[in-house]
């Protein structure tokens, strides 16, 4: 699903160049369940924005779905991004101004009645059928990333990358975003998830140590 | 998602910036449109004023009284009609408005009456027609009768009146000059009329050319030539028997009045222009700073450039629209609210010009766009996998 050869990701910060992410190689199988875990400043996020093609790497190359993401065009890439991979984030990033029906719905590369009918479908799975015309300021944060999860799922994904997930979570909100997550994994998707905790090892088939933008 | 629905959803959200991005953009439209309604009134009380003073040229026949002249307003002499034909076939003189008249006081019904037959404005020949005549575009068997001729007689529109056997009905009873006294016991008519109660066939007394400030190609623009001089030379090859009068001193007035009005547009527009761009821009700004996780969100959801840059934009363009239509109408309310005041006489020029309208829409669509178009680019240059970091 995932190969990851030599990457690189680097930046400049005042006058130093910082590894974020230092020759590092890995390959993640369909339908695993990964957790990527270390501290602060480990390049987590950068890894994981990097397979989710939105951070150019300095240099490596990156497979995703059998693609090498970055010989796309920025064109190409936002199309195989909408396609195959769906995002979940610690702040879940819901717009504001729209429900929670047409955050799901804002995620849809199709806006017809079928789409519409998966969204109902979704949010009945996520347990938000009655939360579907409120708006994000209206949602407890559990709900707020049930919401984000459904939106990743709505292109129906076989790739889902979750950034902290359950970050800003109580820890009972926190374990049903992870069964949500490990319901999809059952599904057969594969699903990375960067988190500080350690709460997610429990749902995970390989958890993966990052140092220093190594691994550990 | 429909574009237009994200647009709409998201004005109602942020309601206030909207507001007071829609209040610059209107607030700009109405100024100008009120400006330019103004103006076009400025331009047309200028005339009014330059008409009730006199004619910037005026070609008398030779040999007149000036004393005489100078007393009753016209020559006691007079010239062939085909003189204005001349004129107008000059192709060395600059005007935009020429008319003849041939004028004379007769009694009338127990009264001293200026008979005035006047011809229709001539235009230059390569000229643009000018969107309001500044003198009275009479047909032949119509008058109209001045003030207190009108009184005197009881003549209203309609009514019939004879001179020396010549019937004309009255076209207009005309309003109480406040300028000139002698208006008010004119009776206007075609100068072929004229010409044939007075037994004057083919005769004119007086030729007028407004805005003729007597340009005479070949002076090179050079202002230390004798412009009255050059013009008299000009005019003496094309009217043999003519008198030459130039108003130079009106003239100077009047270009020295356009161009103080043109320099004060010349600064007060950019510079509206500017600041309210400015506003805007920081609105914008303000806008998509807010929107920065909505953008990442976005990206990482697929949209691509063109695709945000219309959710951003198109906002604006709404903007503009709306604007353009409140500013439109706003500007205009406020200029004939303002113009009673400001020019008596022309006001009532001022009215919807929907020609201006359409150039308002586009100027407030474009202008809206440009002012965020800078803040727009910045916010979806930024780095998506910065914005939607853990904060």
């Amino acid at each position: 699903m995932i190969k990851i050869k030599n990457l690189t990701g680097a930046y400049k910060k005042a006058s130093t160049t910082i590894k974020a992410v230092d020759n590092l190689t890995l390959d993640i199988a369909e339908g695993e369940f990964v957790t990527i875990e270390g501290p602060s400043g480990s390049g987590k996020t950068t890894l994981l924005m990097t397979i989710g093609t939105m951070l150019q790497p300095t240099a490596g190359q990156v497979m995703v779905c059998g693609q090498d993401v970055y010989a796309l065009s920025a064109g190409q890439r936002n199309r195989f991004r909408a396609g195959h991979i769906g995002f979940v984030f610690q702040m879940f990033h819901l717009v504001p101004y729209l429900s929670v029906f047409e955050n799901v719905m804002l995620a849809a590369i199709k806006q017809d009645g079928p789409t519409r009918v998966c969204v109902r479908k979704l949010l009945d799975e996520l347990g938000l059928s009655s939360r579907s015309t409120h708006r994000p300021e209206q949602l407890s944060t559990g709900e707020k990333q049930r919401t984000a999860i459904a939106r990743a799922l709505l292109n129906d994904p076989p790739l889902i990358l979750a950034d902290e997930p359950t970050g800003n979570l109580d820890p009972e909100n926190a374990r049903i975003v992870l069964n949500h997550l490990s319901d999809v994994h059952k599904t057969g998707r594969t699903i990375v998830v960067v988190t500080h905790g350690r709460e997610a090892e429990d749902f995970a088939t390989r958890q993966i140590c990052l140092k220093h933008g190594k691994l550990a | 998602m429909i574009i237009l629905k994200l647009i709409l959803k998201e004005i109602i959200y942020s309601k206030y910036n909207f507001l007071l991005s829609l209040m610059a953009v209107t607030a700009g439209v109405a100024l100008f449109v009120a400006f330019f309604a103004t103006t076009l009134a400025s331009d047309l009380e200028t005339k009014k004023i330059m008409l009730d003073l006199g004619q910037n040229l005026r070609v008398i026949p030779k040999h007149t009284a000036m004393d005489f002249f100078y007393d009753q307003g016209f020559s006691d002499k007079v010239m062939p009609e085909a003189y204005l034909a001349n004129f107008v076939n000059s192709s060395s003189l600059v005007y935009t408005h020429l008319t003849a008249t041939l004028q004379r006081k007769i009694d009338w019904q127990g009264s001293k009456v200026i008979m005035t037959g006047v011809l229709p404005e001539q235009y230059p020949k390569n000229g643009k027609k000018k969107d309001m005549p500044t003198t009275y575009s009479i047909i032949p068997g119509h008058a109209y009768v001045g003030h207190l001729i009108a009184k005197q007689n009881n003549l209203k529109k309609g009514d019939t009146l004879d001179i020396a056997g010549r019937s004309l009905i009255v076209e207009t009873a005309l309003a109480k000059s406040p300028n000139d006294d002698r208006d008010n016991i004119r009776i206007f008519m075609h100068l072929h009329d004229a010409q044939t109660i007075l037994n004057l066939p083919q005769k004119i007394n007086e030729i007028k050319a407004l805005e003729c400030l007597c340009f005479v190609e070949g002076s090179g623009g050079d202002q230390s030539l004798n412009l009255e001089q050059l013009a008299r030379k000009e005019l003496a090859t094309i009217l043999p028997d003519a008198e030459v009068l130039l108003s130079r001193g009106i003239a100077d007035v009047r270009q020295k009045q356009r161009a103080m009005i043109q320099k004060y547009a010349a600064f007060v527009i950019p510079t509206l222009c500017l600041v309210l761009g400015l506003c805007l821009a920081i609105l914008t700004l303000l806008n998509v700073r807010h929107r920065r996780h909505e953008i990442g969100i976005m990206r990482a959801l697929g949209y691509g450039t063109v695709r945000i840059s219309t959710l951003l934009l198109g906002k604006f363009v709404l903007i503009g629209m709306v604007a353009a239509t409140v500013g439109f109408y706003a500007g205009t309310a406020l200029a004939a609210h303002v113009g009673p005041d400001v020019f008596p006489i022309t006001a009532h020029a001022i009215k919807p010009n929907y020609d201006l309208f359409k150039k308002a829409g586009v100027a407030a669509v474009a202008f809206s766009i440009v002012s965020a178009f800078l803040p727009v680019m910045i916010a979806i240059s930024m780095d998506p996998a910065k914005t939607l970091k853990n904060d």
